[in-house]
């Protein structure tokens, strides 16, 4: 099981997601091996899941006022907030990873849960796509499958700001109302651990690392080149975002 | 709007004439692959009678070969059927 590692890089909401349909491309057609890859946002960004109502999950007017961008994804989900994070994903043929797709996203999470034991935080994967410490989520994950290949990705908070979060995601205010939890559901590595960033990725890499056979490498400059279409043609338009 | 328990949200939108559905608009943060297949599940409830034949929607959901995850067809029908 020979994976490329891409240490983390920093972009923008449509490069970053532009990059990760790019190089699905290019693992699902033999032009580049199975990919784990690390990465930021800049400027801080909102991904909402394939399936959610950009109007009813956001709040627009103020992603404006601060200069955040909104990204559709190709994964179902929630709304996350790219700030004080990391985001992984991996791509690879299906036969990596269990059939049943609980049972998969409990494989790659458990790279998180060992991630944040390595910084002495205890965790654990919480069905169906979030790592939890405590009973509140410090991470999720959202996956899809296509063409015999699993591409999952997910945010491992470093730092939070509840507040902000709740004011840029309205639909998260409801879910809670639905659910009466009056609880603190979110938590991060900085509550629980003295580390640095650095650090974190450091510990995601060892995680990830563990058990599969790894090689360091870069974005080719083919998925270089089809990221930047897909940037422009598909995840910085008004037409994919707005789908829904 | 709901919140399938230990699951995911949903979200409806529908138009009808009382009689029949018009029109269905299924969102929220679930998971369905293949992902394309949502129109699919909305195409299913167009010009559906009122009350739902939950059983003959179902047939037709298992015979589009997608899988959701989070909630289930039969959460859909639900969600629907409380807002009709």
């Amino acid at each position: 099981m020979k994976f490329r590692l891409i240490k983390v890089h920093e972009h923008d909401a449509f490069m970053n997601m532009a990059l990760d349909e790019a190089i699905f491309e290019a693992v699902r057609d033999n032009q580049s091996p199975p990919t784990i890859r690390f990465f930021k946002w800049k400027p801080t960004a909102i991904s909402i899941g394939y399936f959610q109502g950009i109007q009813n999950e956001i709040n627009l007017e103020l992603c404006k006022e601060l200069g955040i961008d909104v990204v559709r994804r190709m994964t179902g989900g929630g709304a996350v907030v790219h700030e004080n994070e990391i985001t992984y994903s991996i791509i690879a043929p299906e036969s990596f990873f269990p059939k049943d797709v609980i049972q998969s996203y409990n494989v790659i999470c458990n790279c998180l849960v060992d991630a944040l034991k390595e910084l002495s935080i205890e965790a654990q994967f919480t069905p169906i796509n979030d790592v939890t410490v405590n009973g509140m989520k410090i991470s999720g994950s959202a996956q899809t499958r296509k063409s015999g290949m699993l591409w999952q990705h997910g945010t491992l908070l470093y730092k939070t700001n509840p507040e902000k979060i709740f004011s840029l995601l309205k639909g998260r205010v409801e879910k809670n109302k639905l659910t009466q939890s009056q609880k603190k559901i979110i938590t991060c590595i900085a509550e629980h651990a003295d580390v640095t960033e650095h650090d974190v990725v450091k510990a995601l890499e060892n995680a990830f690392s563990k058990d599969r056979e790894i090689v360091h490498g870069h974005y080719t400059v083919d998925e270089l080149e089809r990221a930047a279409i897909l940037a422009k043609t598909k995840y910085g338009t008004h037409e994919w975002n707005w789908m829904r | 709007m709901k919140k399938i328990p230990d699951g995911k949200l949903v979200k409806i939108d529908v138009e009808s004439d009382g009689n029949k559905i018009n029109y269905v608009k299924i969102t929220g943060d679930f998971f369905l692959f293949p992902e394309i297949a949502i129109d699919d599940i909305e195409d299913l409830f167009k010009e559906q009678p009122i009350p739902l034949d939950k059983a003959y929607i179902i047939d037709q959901f298992n015979s589009l070969d997608a899988q959701l995850i989070g909630v289930s067809i039969q959460d859909i029908i639900s969600a629907i059927e409380e807002v009709l």
